[in-house]
């Protein structure tokens, strides 16, 4: 009876010592990335808007270089009202998709070098990816999950797929509530971003023998929401003098008109609170100037004036000598 | 009863050493400071209140060791932001003033005196508004270079780079059994390895090395490719991305992203933007790019 008892306690100790050892070697011989989402609260009420934070974390030596996030929600009870860049550690491939009616959201895009986890004494996670802001529009649970076509992509130079992990997040959607004020985090995060973009360097690239314009700005806090560029020719110095400057919503690469890149550019990135920064990019080639429009309308007009000024002048002395000879 | 407890204690080891892994192969550290408002010098701020004192500045700061007298580049979220050189002791520090709170990924890497880059050292930092981040022990990757891209088996393959001086240097061959060599660094930092092809396979391998110094460890270096083979080839000596750069400006930046991008997804892409080579732009071809970054 009693070797049947020491039996047992060295079986759980066995158990135990494999479940700690198990425990402790999965970090080190691990592959495994982990997408997670978090919000504030997991209990809302019908029309609050609130933000959902998409994060990462990795094993312990391991680097994530590439990720392609796909999300689904419910539709019928969440709204998506934008999808935030601010703050990401990802360098965007293209912007990100929301699909409302399928209740859909994708995103992809690069961490250069590798995101190998938080160092230590880093003041803040630094592993953000993404913020979705959500606008509750019916009562019930509300299940925010990844889809498993998601991918990170190891920084080995042969973007091998890491295993990855997703963690979706379970919200309560409750009906109006006289009580509680109507809550917009989103509203909130706005108005403290005062800041502007970060100063960026566009430039000129070549592709399929055209020429496009490359930009790529970062913005801390609400992120970029849209870019806009103005090709400087005639037109627009005319438009200029006449106080309407058109400005062209535009993503990267931008085909640019002015194929003969003797353009001036300027390329506007505007955050998610309306904060503006202007980049200036100078003409690569400077046109002669018999080809400056500008040049030719002031010629003419001067040409123009000078004949009127002779004409006038003429007549005028024709009417003197009339009257001196009267 | 013995068996359980040396069970116990072998788990104990296995912890201790799990421990110690983890605190070597995380050795960057970030100190933040609370910035405190300094004695204004400066002659172009006029002081803003009684005493002189300026508003807190936001400062980042990052202290390492690269090679003796190498070019140290920083990269801010992709993006080079500062160069600086090493001292004849491979130490560098790299500020940076006015920079935005947020969350950045910074990037550091070298470059050795026959041009080869070291890897990306990589490490995403919170910055805080109106403190000074100090970012030590950064401990950047030796580089690595081969005499052959192909080496008659039996002949000897000459594997070197550059490291921090007098740092013990580990050789690892990537072949169907891992194959590892030690080699001393000299005082200028330069290691040679000597490796005997007739240890490994016919056929292509991967070498990478690190360098350990004082219980610090660096990150693995670039992989180097080679072949075994039935005749020898000298390896060309130009100094070019060897994936990503699909402007030919020797760099991979935000262009070559900006070009791949503008083929993510398109149909019929061309052979250079296609990385590797399976008839189509996707997440894979951007990885690539994305380990083979300069900035």
């Amino acid at each position: 009876m009693q070797n049947s008892k020491l039996q047992f306690k060295i079986k759980n100790y066995i158990a135990l010592v494999f479940l700690l050892g198990v425990s402790l070697a999965l970090p080190l011989i691990g592959q495994a990335a982990e997408l997670y989402l978090e919000t504030s609260k997991n209990q809302y009420y019908i029309d609050e808007t609130f933000i959902t934070n998409i994060r990462i974390n990795v094993e312990d030596n391991e680097s994530i270089n590439a990720i392609e996030g796909y999300l689904k929600f419910p539709s019928d009870i969440l709204e998506v009202k934008d999808f935030s860049t601010g703050n990401s550690i990802l360098t965007f491939i293209e912007e990100p998709k929301i699909n409302k009616e399928e209740g859909l959201i994708s995103f992809v895009g690069i961490i250069p070098g590798g995101y190998s986890g938080r160092i230590p004494g880093d003041p803040g996670l630094s592993n953000l990816l993404g913020k979705i802001i959500f606008y509750s529009i019916s009562p019930g649970i509300a299940e925010i999950m990844f889809e498993d076509i998601s991918q990170a992509l190891l920084s080995d130079g042969e973007g091998t797929p890491a295993e990855l992990i997703n963690k979706g997040v379970t919200i309560e959607i409750q009906p109006l509530d006289d009580i509680n004020p109507i809550q917009n985090e989103w509203q909130e995060e706005l108005a403290k971003d005062k800041i502007p973009p970060e100063d960026f360097n566009p430039e000129i690239i070549e592709i399929d023998g055209k020429y496009y314009l490359a930009f790529s700005a970062k913005d801390k806090d609400s992120g970029i929401d849209h870019y806009e560029i103005l090709e400087k020719n005639f037109f627009t110095n005319i438009s200029k003098l006449l106080g309407r400057v058109k400005w062209i919503d535009s993503e990267s690469p931008y085909l640019l008109k002015g194929q003969s890149l003797s353009n001036k550019i300027e390329i506007k990135a505007i955050d998610k609170a309306g904060n503006e920064k202007i980049v200036k990019l100078q003409a690569t080639y400077s046109s002669p100037l018999y080809k400056n429009y500008f040049v030719w309308v002031i010629l003419i007009i001067s040409i123009f004036y000078l004949i009127w000024r002779i004409t006038v002048k003429q007549k005028q002395n024709n009417t003197r000598n009339r009257h001196e000879i009267s | 009863m013995k068996g359980p407890f040396l069970i116990i204690l072998m788990v104990i080891i296995i912890g201790a050493l799990a421990g110690a892994y983890y605190v070597l192969a995380q050795s960057v550290n970030v100190t933040a400071v609370v910035g405190t408002t300094t004695s204004s010098s400066s002659t172009t701020t006029p002081p803003s209140s009684p005493g002189g004192n300026l508003p807190p500045t936001t400062h980042v700061i990052f202290t390492g060791k690269a090679y003796p007298k190498s070019t140290v580049t920083l990269l801010k979220d992709a993006q080079i932001v500062a160069t600086t050189i090493s001292g004849v002791d491979a130490n560098f520090q790299i500020s940076l003033t006015n920079i935005t709170a947020g969350s950045y990924i910074f990037s550091v890497y070298s470059e050795d005196d026959k041009g080869n880059r070291s890897s990306l050292l990589t490490f995403p930092l919170s910055v805080s508004s109106g403190v000074i981040t100090n970012v030590t022990g950064i401990f950047i990757s030796p580089t690595i270079d081969v005499d052959k891209s192909e080496v008659k088996r039996g002949e000897i393959l000459k594997i070197f780079g550059q490291a921090i001086p007098n740092s013990d240097i580990t050789v690892i061959i990537n072949s169907d059994e891992e194959l590892y060599g030690k080699i001393k660094a000299d005082t200028i930092g330069a290691y040679l390895y000597n490796l005997d092809t007739l240890e490994i396979e016919m056929g292509d391998h991967l070498a990478k090395s690190r360098a350990t110094l004082e219980e610090e460890i660096s990150s693995l270096s670039k992989a180097i490719s080679f072949k075994v083979g039935t005749r020898t080839v000298l390896k060309e000596t130009i100094k070019i991305p060897e994936k990503g750069d699909l402007n030919d400006d020797k760099r991979v930046n935000l262009i070559d992203f900006s070009i791949l991008a503008y083929w993510y997804q398109r149909p019929s892409p061309s052979a250079k933007v296609d990385l590797n080579n399976d008839g189509k732009v996707n997440l894979i071809d951007f990885s690539i790019m994305a380990y083979y970054w300069t900035g």
